[in-house]
């Protein structure tokens, strides 16, 4: 079959292992075309966490937040500042990256689900984001609908087997279609870094 | 399956049932033969043990990212106010950075305790990295079993390994200020417990 799938599935509708299974297959794919793309053998690469500003530069937008979030948290954890949208219209896309942003040199981010962190709050809120739309390199790859995986209170998350990847110096950016005034967002994105052994970590 | 090398910490939620016994015990039988050849004992002369917090690790003994420093088996402590704020703080204090002679810890994943308390409270750790012998060998993102509040657990498949009287650090990202975000000035509380084991010499400490 020769369509691209881009669904966003949620884990509770999945086999035990198929997240696992999900995961693996990117994970080979991007290091395949990044040891490929950067002439380096797969044993001098390293696959680690995503540091949501320093790799992603991810709430660093008052689009998104009210006051931009310049440390490595997922944005509404941060409490430096405001930390509910103020969207100037409900109803539409704000963009969470800074505008301008382009992925660091060496690096790829590949991006294959979402978590929605609000479930482990003392007093649960409501989300705030319907949509999440990535663009890369100028063209719009994928819009994932994160509502369909509220059905399954503790365990709200979802992944593609079609990952979202960004390539070293792409230009690129993440926007959420947000639904209300003054809620704050509590939103993950599933994925990982890919880069070479001493770039930041050597284990 | 590539031979990178994998440090994502997954939260045990998106894991296949026994997978995070299997971590486990992968970690267990990679560890123990290490010991066994470089303190040249055979693995029956040696036990697998937990971590004891502080006379194991000195977790939570640095003074700027606690409000009393740590002197005792406890996991738990008061995250100090904004003086912490926003960085990668040390757990264990420059005066407790060296693993002791013939002993041998390996980490390999987190738990996180809050959702067990009658109220349960914000995270206000957003990462973990560990340096051992001068490197950086990993960096957590803890946010990545927030989506879980029934499992909050998180594993890797590439433990951190910290050998006999080797120097080592764990830091930790404080993402939220000293008040919770609430206001109100009080500290928050850390829970996060570290996951691993502990390889030594059989009569160490114990001898079963």
């Amino acid at each position: 079959m020769a369509v691209s799938n881009i669904t966003l599935t949620p884990i509770q509708e999945m086999a035990p292992g198929q997240v696992t299974a999900i995961r693996n297959s990117v994970i080979d794919a991007v290091v395949a075309k990044a040891s490929s793309e950067l002439s380096l053998p797969a044993n001098k690469l390293i696959i680690r966490d995503i540091r949501p500003y320093h790799d992603l530069d991810f709430a660093d937008n008052t689009d998104y937040l009210t006051e931009v979030c310049n440390i490595d948290t997922w944005g509404a954890f941060y409490s430096g500042g405001a930390q509910v949208v103020s969207p100037a219209a409900s109803g539409n896309y704000y963009d969470a990256i800074a505008d301008g942003t382009t992925m660091a040199d060496n690096r790829y981010v590949a991006l294959y689900g979402v978590r929605d962190m609000r479930v482990s709050l003392n007093a649960i809120i409501a989300q705030n984001i319907s949509l999440i739309k990535f663009n890369i390199g100028a063209a719009d790859r994928i819009i994932w609908d994160l509502s369909k995986c509220e059905n399954f209170k503790n365990y709200i998350a979802g992944v593609t087997p079609s990952p979202v990847v960004i390539p070293p110096l792409a230009p690129y950016q993440v926007s959420c279609y947000l639904m209300a005034d003054s809620i704050a967002p509590y939103l993950q994105l599933m994925g990982f870094v890919v880069e070479p052994i001493g770039l930041l970590i050597t284990p | 399956m590539n031979n990178a090398v994998n440090t994502l910490l997954i939260p045990v939620a998106e894991l296949a049932p026994g997978a995070v016994a299997k971590i486990r015990n992968d970690v267990i039988n990679a560890l123990v033969p290490m010991v066994s050849r470089e303190l040249n004992k055979p693995p029956e002369k040696l036990v697998v043990r937990d971590i004891r917090s502080y006379d194991d690790l000195y977790w939570g003994t640095d003074a700027t990212l606690t409000t009393a420093v740590l002197t005792g088996n406890i996991w738990s402590f008061e995250i100090d106010d904004d003086a912490s704020y926003g960085t990668f703080n040390l757990l264990n204090s420059a005066a407790h950075q060296t693993m002791a002679d013939n002993r041998f810890v390996a980490i390999y994943g987190v738990y996180d305790r809050r959702m067990a308390l009658a109220t349960p409270i914000m995270q206000a750790l957003s990462e973990l990295k560990f340096t051992v012998g001068g490197n950086d060998r990993a960096i957590w993102d803890l946010q990545s079993m927030q989506a879980y509040p029934s499992k909050m657990a998180a594993v890797t498949t590439s433990a951190v390994v910290i050998p006999q009287n080797t120097d080592y650090q764990i830091y930790a990202l404080q993402n939220i200020s000293d008040d919770g975000g609430g206001g109100a000035a009080q500290d928050t509380q850390c829970y996060i417990m570290l996951q691993g084991v502990i390889v030594e010499p059989m009569g160490k400490v114990l001898s079963p």
